[in-house]
């Protein structure tokens, strides 16, 4: 990504560390009082209720987008420091974009497919 | 044994420590070890006890030096485990009778104690540590102007150029041992001295090493470059002040 300054990347990498605190919290926040009521299709705290809930699914839209972005830039930063090559970071760049795309595709195909449910 | 000069009284302890010493052999690309038992007084350095080993024990022994006195930064090797210079580590006060030495390590080896500085002196010189001004004409031929600087603006940055680029730092620093493409902790402190030199217009044409994946980003600051440095630079600052002024947008304060 000899494109992007590194400083572009580390700066998205923080930012969306701090937005990954919130909107964990917020999925964890989800899981109370009940883990196991809240796994549960209906019920008051159920799954059902929560894709009702407009705010809570935008908090776990953010938190797709956000958890792949720094994972794959946190994979990408120990890659290259594990291992140095001609043809290494090349290598790195394609796969770490190419997973990324394909998380953030399966994810969005996930959670919009669980919304037209309801 | 003590000398009196002037009233004044010049203790003198003599002792025998054994050096335990790693030699590279470049023939076999091998490593061995040699021992060495040696006197040495409370007033000499390792590198004086090396060097009356290679006088009175063993020629064949390799060891780079040159000033004596900690100032052209040649003699840096691994003392008891940490990178220090052998001209400024005194055997009795290291606290060990046998005292293992070792060539720096992050570099390649040439022969026992002496190593490979390319690499080192390469990545130096990819950060521009100079003085890079926009005009070079005025910079160059009009001789008659002076670049002014306030003691304040000098103090800012001065603690960086003390460095002698010993290479103690870049041996210890743990990042250095994983990728080899990083610049490690001398060439980034250097990239910080010029940039935060009021004179220097250069800051912009050094972010293309400094701010890419074997720049500062690639510093998770273990801090073992600060610990070591025998000259109190203190690059592991260096390199954080660097991913402030990345961060911020703004160059180092100067
Ligand atoms: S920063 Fe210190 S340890 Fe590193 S090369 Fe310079 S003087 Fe040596
Ligand atoms: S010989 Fe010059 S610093 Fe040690």
């Amino acid at each position: 990504m000899g494109m992007v300054a590194k400083s572009t990347l580390m700066k998205w990498h923080y930012i969306t560390g701090l937005i990954l605190v919130v909107v964990l919290g917020i999925h964890l926040a989800f899981r109370w009082p009940s883990y196991e009521a809240s796994i549960q299709w209906s019920g008051p705290h159920g799954v059902y209720e929560q894709l009702l809930n407009i705010g809570y699914m935008a908090a776990i839209f953010i938190l797709l987008y956000a958890a792949t972005y720094h994972a794959m830039n946190g994979l990408r930063t120990l890659l290259l420091e594990l291992h140095q090559g001609r043809y290494w970071n090349t290598a790195v760049d394609v796969v770490i974009i190419a997973l990324g795309i394909f998380i953030v595709i399966v994810g969005t195909v996930a959670l919009v497919g669980a919304l037209q449910v309801i | 044994m003590s000398s009196v000069k002037a009233g004044l009284k010049i203790e003198v302890k003599r002792g025998t420590f054994t050096f335990r010493v790693k030699r590279y052999d470049p023939k076999t690309g091998d490593y061995r070890w040699s021992e060495y038992k040696v006197e040495v007084t409370n007033r000499q350095t390792v590198l004086d006890a090396l060097l009356k080993i290679k006088s009175t024990q063993d020629a064949t022994l390799a060891v780079r030096y040159s000033c004596r006195m900690g100032i052209c930064g040649s003699c840096a090797m691994v003392i008891n485990g940490v990178p220090r210079l052998a001209c400024e580590t005194k055997p009795f006060e290291l606290g060990t009778d046998v005292i293992t030495v070792e060539p720096l390590s992050n570099l390649k080896p040439i022969k026992d104690l002496v190593v490979d500085m390319d690499e080192f002196f390469e990545k130096h010189k990819s950060v521009k540590p100079w003085l890079i001004r926009r005009d070079e004409g005025e910079q160059f031929e009009k001789l008659d102007s002076y670049y002014v600087q306030t003691e304040e603006q000098l103090i800012n940055y001065l603690e960086f150029a003390y460095c002698i680029k010993c290479g103690a730092c870049y041996s210890a620093c743990p990042m250095v041992f994983l990728n080899k493409n990083y610049l490690g902790p001398q060439a980034l402190a250097a990239a910080y001295r010029w940039s935060a030199d009021n004179r220097d217009e250069g800051y912009v044409l050094r972010l293309k090493v400094i701010d890419s994946d074997n720049g500062v980003w690639s510093c998770h600051y273990s801090g073992t470059c600060s610990k070591v440095c025998p000259k109190g630079v203190d690059p592991a600052l260096a390199i954080n002040l660097l991913k402030k002024s990345l961060l911020t947008g703004k160059p180092p304060a100067r």
